[in-house]
């Protein structure tokens, strides 16, 4: 998993909970890195699964919506550090269709070891859109909080939600309705 | 407080590992982008130069593909659009049109041709007829639909056929032309269909087998062919044609019509007919001429072997590095090794020693140049016995005419080289008896001379004694008859000499008148005594002649003496006559005649048969050896003449011979005989060395006459006693001797006793050869015995007292009848050069000459006794200048070799000798300057 995830993580945590909360979670984790991230790095998934069981069980906030909470953050540090892969959208849509054959694509130029998901989209009419999200590490919930921070960043309403996450599959189908 | 401190502390930690961990990463991906950047620009330069080969591939392959188009054969045009119009067209086709490619770019294809009928190259094959230019042509073309650019389009190969059916008339011709080789042929020709069937023969094939068409086609061909042949020739063809093989070639014999029977070489080709069928085409030859040659070449080459093979000739064939390819029976017999254990095998491992081996060799070097040859050589058979053969090598070729090997024909000899063995044995043997008839005829000679020389001897001494009339007369009988034994002796030994070649005559200047007076004088009482006349005719000069006196005696006295013996009665006649007379020469006829019993003429031709009388019984009634004609006649023929002669039974005989013979001027060579001064050798010491009794006696009462000191040695043995007990002048030494002979006694006198006291030979041999062995031992010189007192004297004066004779040599004294020739040392020819010719000169250098010589004796003679030979080299080298000046080249070269050769004993006598001749020299020089 990318650096990226990881210095945002901590710093919303720090910004959000306090330095004291962050140096909690990291000592009390026994991380392999020993909490130590830069956003070029790669460090291994399972840090962040550590760090969020902990963040989640300090701040009593379920995983889920902390990885959501998340997902808002780390997308506008996306906008603000990479503008170009969304000035040229305008629409929405066009920019999650362009998550998978675009900016992944230049993600893996740059980080050919990044292990990204996958995403199949559809726009079943003009305001619904559903997005197969493929992943072994199941963070749908981050890609929610991604998908919501894109909403918010081009300034549409609109609804997002899990249709279908069995347990046993890699994958599941994100529905994105506008209002 | 300190809690958030430490917290501080670790987030501030964190921080800077992770702002290092950054770095670190920043750094090595920094570094993978100047790599990859680097990778980038080669590669970009690769694909430059990639983009460039492309390029100049496709240009190439596109310069090919109108290459291809231009070069093609046949006109082709590229046209486009419906209206076919022509976008493209090649060489062929411009010259088809006979126009430049602008004349044809954007016309219609159809519009380039005028012709009646609308030309629409609609399918894909076609042909038509249309006129280009003023030119008709028949055309066929070839469509086919391309691309060009995406736009449909049109290749169109055009083909000017009316060419192709100019050929087909050509191609009728020379169809023709072959039909006419084909009918003509001097070969049969014709064709069979796969059966055997005639499907076609040309006229010589009826003519030859006399045959005509109806008979012959659709026949089977073995119809011709000889039964026991048909068999053979259809398994051949069936096997031809089984195998498919395009050719083949047999030779067979056919019965003609009439019966004749005629041989054919017959080559088959299988062909495929116009109408697909395969069939026989056959060409045959009629060879009946070299089959005959064949067979009877055949019949000679088995009657050549077999000859070879009766003949008991081994034959071998090698290769050419030697190896044998091929062994006959006769040779395997022979070697007694099987042919399969002698092929592939070298004979030289197998069959020879070292020696045959050399000889096999070099006799290969021969063969590998072309050269055949016979040599004879030893090989050895399996079981080791050892056979001689005789080869003949030849080299054989192959088709290059090079030499490919060797035949070898091995003729056993084994029983020739034993008999030939035997007969080199039996020459051996034959050649030691004939050497030992030569020694006995010496030894006799020997044997009979000395008798003879003490009887001769004797009756002179008695001569001497005081005798009356009658007994001086006996004496004198003696003395003669004793002198004709030894005719007869001598006679014999001419006879030997002759028989061997080695009969010299010894030409001296002599008076002819003399010598034939002798003659007639010494047999005028005898011939009286018998109550024969005596006629004598002698008309010749009182003059000097050239020629050899002894044996010119010698014949006359055997004419005379045989005409004595066979005349009874009636007259003997001499007749000696110069019958021509030239500036420097003169012919003279010599004839004696007798009334004697005469020759019939059937015995005419044997009379000079050695050891032939005119009749068996002649010998026991006349005696004699049969020798003496034949000895006259060879020394007539050895003097450049020949004896006649002429006879008639009961009438007489006559003989005659004529001799040119050459003048010699009025000099004294024939020197008047020297009496003998007694006073001269008084009181001298003498040690004879004879071991013969009545020879010791004789030469004894001669030197006893002289008042000469005589002191006897019986054998070699006793002499060398002798002369160390006392000092004598001179040493008389006979040749063959009991206990030591004279020649091993001279050379120890000279080599132990080292004794210079001068020896004479006594010796009845002396041949050139003898008397270089007495000289080569150190003998000072040698008188033949049996010898006259006057001979004695004039060898022993010229050995001791040289000076006071004149003329004669030390060495050449006593050697007036024998070979070795009477020489003046001295020679004037170079000082009278180097004086140029002014006698007061000459007379002065030669008196210094003669002082220098005499001087020069004593030192040489007194450094000999010392033994000092560095001395006598120095002598010799301050000699060189006035024996060069004086004396002949002998000397000169004699003086050479002592001061420059090896001082063995040989050159010790060398000096002796120089001594010896040096003081002849001086006394030479002495009589020139008085």
């Amino acid at each position: 998993m990318k650096g990226i995830v990881f210095t945002q993580f901590t710093e919303m945590v720090e910004n959000e909970f306090g330095l004291p909360m962050l140096d909690e979670i990291i000592e009390s984790s026994n991380l392999p890195s020993k909490g130590i991230y830069t956003s070029v790095g790669t460090y291994g998934h399972q840090e962040m699964v550590i760090m969020l069981t902990k963040f989640s069980e300090l701040t009593k906030i379920p995983i889920p919506e902390a990885l959501r909470m998340f997902g808002h953050r780390l997308f506008s540090s996306f906008v603000n550090q990479y503008p170009s892969f969304f000035d040229h959208h305008k629409h929405v849509f066009s920019f999650l269709e362009s998550v998978e054959h675009h900016i992944h694509v230049e993600v893996l130029k740059l980080y050919p070891d990044a292990q990204l998901p996958h995403f199949h989209c559809t726009q079943t009419d003009q305001n619904t859109f559903l997005m197969e999200y493929h992943s072994d590490k199941r963070m749908e919930w981050l890609a929610v909080g991604l998908i919501e921070g894109a909403l918010k960043q081009f300034n549409v309403d609109g609804e997002v939600k899990i249709l279908d996450s069995p347990d046993t599959l890699k994958c599941c189908l994100i529905q994105i309705r506008l209002q | 407080m300190k809690n958030e401190l430490e917290l501080l502390k670790r987030q501030i930690i964190r921080e800077r590992e992770a702002r290092k961990q950054a770095e670190s990463l920043l750094e090595n991906k920094s570094r993978e982008l100047f790599e990859s950047n680097q990778k980038l620009v080669q590669l970009n330069a690769n694909l430059e130069d990639l983009v460039s080969e492309r390029t100049h591939q496709l240009e190439k392959e596109k310069d090919q593909l109108k290459h291809m188009i231009d070069e093609h054969p046949l006109p082709m045009l590229i046209s486009t659009g419906e209206n076919n119009t022509v976008v493209n067209a090649n060489k062929k086709a411009l010259q088809l049109f006979n126009c430049d490619s602008t004349d044809l770019i954007d016309k219609k294809v159809a519009d380039l041709f005028i012709s009646t009928e609308e030309i629409r190259l609609d399918e894909p094959n076609g042909s038509f007829q249309a006129s280009i230019g003023d030119t008709k042509r028949e055309l066929s073309y070839h469509c086919s639909d391309i691309q060009i650019d995406e736009i449909p389009g049109k290749l169109i190969l055009l083909e000017d056929v009316s060419e192709k059916s100019e050929m087909l008339d050509q191609i009728t011709k020379k169809e023709r032309q072959y039909k006419n080789l084909v009918e003509n042929s001097s070969d049969v020709i014709f064709i069979c269909d796969l059966n055997g069937n005639f499907k076609y023969v040309n006229p010589t094939g009826f003519k030859l087998t006399g045959f005509d068409e109806d008979e012959l086609i659709d026949t089977h061909f073995f119809k011709l062919v000889r039964q026991d042949y048909q068999q053979k020739l259809r398994g051949f063809y069936t096997f031809q044609f089984k195998n498919e093989i395009p050719s083949t070639y047999i030779e067979f014999p056919i019965t003609c019509k009439d019966g004749k029977e005629l041989w054919l070489g017959q080559t088959v080709d299988l062909n495929t007919s116009s109408n697909g069928e395969i069939e026989f085409f056959a060409l045959s030859r009629e060879i009946s001429d070299r089959i005959k040659y064949e067979k009877a070449m055949m019949r000679s080459e088995e009657k050549f072997r077999s000859i070879i093979e009766n003949l008991e000739l081994g034959l071998l064939e090698v290769d050419k590095n030697g190896i044998i390819l091929k062994a006959y029976p006769q040779f395997c017999k022979l070697i007694g090794y099987t042919a399969e254990e002698l092929i592939g095998k070298d004979p030289l491992d197998l069959l020879v020693d070292d020696e045959s081996r050399t000889i096999i060799l070099n006799e290969s070097k021969k063969r590998k140049r072309g050269n055949s040859s016979v040599y004879e050589i030893k090989l050895f058979k399996k079981d080791q016995t050892p056979i001689w053969v005789m080869i003949s090598g030849a080299p054989y070729y192959n088709e290059k005419n090079e030499v490919a090997g060797t035949v070898g024909i091995h003729l056993d000899i084994t029983q020739r080289k034993l008999m030939e063995e035997e007969l080199k044995q039996a020459k051996l043997l034959a050649e030691n008896s004939l050497k030992s008839k030569d020694l006995f005829v010496a030894n006799i000679s020997h044997e009979i001379r000395t008798p003879l020389n003490a009887i001769l001897g004797l009756s002179q001494l008695l001569e001497h004694s005081s005798l009356d009339q009658k007994q001086l007369q006996f004496v004198q009988a003696i003395s003669k008859s004793s002198e004709n034994l030894l005719m007869i002796v001598n006679d014999l030994l001419d006879f030997s000499k002759l028989e061997a070649g080695k009969m010299e005559l010894n030409i001296g200047s002599h008076n002819i008148y003399e010598t034939i007076t002798d003659v007639a004088n010494l047999w005028e009482n005898q011939i009286e005594e018998k109550n024969i006349h005596f006629s004598k005719i002698i008309r010749i000069p009182q003059h000097y002649f050239a020629y050899d006196a002894m044996r010119l005696n010698g014949i006359l006295s055997n004419l005379l003496h045989n005409a004595l013996k066979f005349t009874e009665k009636g007259q003997i006649s001499l007749h000696v006559e110069m019958v021509k007379e030239y500036k420097n020469k003169g012919v003279f006829l010599f004839k004696i005649e007798d009334t004697g019993i005469g020759i019939s003429e059937s015995q005419l031709a044997q009379i000079f048969e050695s050891f032939v009388q005119a009749e068996p019984g002649i010998a026991r009634k006349y005696g004699g050896t049969g020798l003496g004609l034949s000895i006259s006649r060879n020394l007539i023929e050895l003097m450049g003449s020949q004896l006649k002669v002429s006879s008639q039974l009961n009438v007489g005989t006559t003989f005659e011979f004529e001799l040119i013979l050459k003048k010699e001027g009025d000099h004294n060579s024939d020197k008047p005989k020297e009496t003998i001064n007694a006073e001269l050798l008084k009181n001298l010491t003498v040690l004879l060395v004879e071991d013969n009794q009545f020879n010791q006696i004789m030469a004894h009462s001669i030197l006893e006459n002289w008042n000469v000191e005589v002191v006897i040695a019986n054998n070699g043995k006793e002499a060398l006693e002798k002369i160390q007990e006392k000092e004598y002048d001179l040493i008389l030494m006979d040749i063959q001797m009991p206990v030591m002979d004279g020649i091993q006694c001279a050379w120890k006198v000279r080599h132990d006793l080292k004794s210079t006291t001068p020896i004479l030979a006594l010796t009845a041999n002396a041949m050139p050869n003898d008397v270089k062995k007495y000289l080569d031992v150190g003998m000072n010189g040698f008188v033949l015995k049996p010898f006259r007192q006057q001979e004695l004297y004039v060898s022993i004066k010229n050995i001791l007292f040289p000076d006071i004779t004149e003329g004669k040599t030390l060495l050449n004294a006593t050697s007036e009848r024998e070979s070795v020739q009477p020489d003046e040392i001295c020679d004037l020819t170079n000082l009278t050069k180097n004086c140029m010719g002014k006698e007061d000169f000459i007379q002065r250098m030669i008196t210094i000459a003669i002082e220098e010589i005499g001087d020069n004796i004593i030192k040489l003679e007194e450094n000999l006794i010392a033994n000092k030979t560095g001395d006598i080299k120095n002598i010799s080298h301050s000699l060189k200048p006035t024996v060069q000046n004086v004396a002949n080249t002998r000397l000169f070269e004699l003086v050479k070799s002592i001061e420059t050769g090896e001082t063995n004993e040989t050159w010790k006598t060398n000096v002796s000798v120089l001594i010896s001749k040096l003081i002849v020299l001086k006394s030479e020089l002495q009589k020139r300057n008085n």
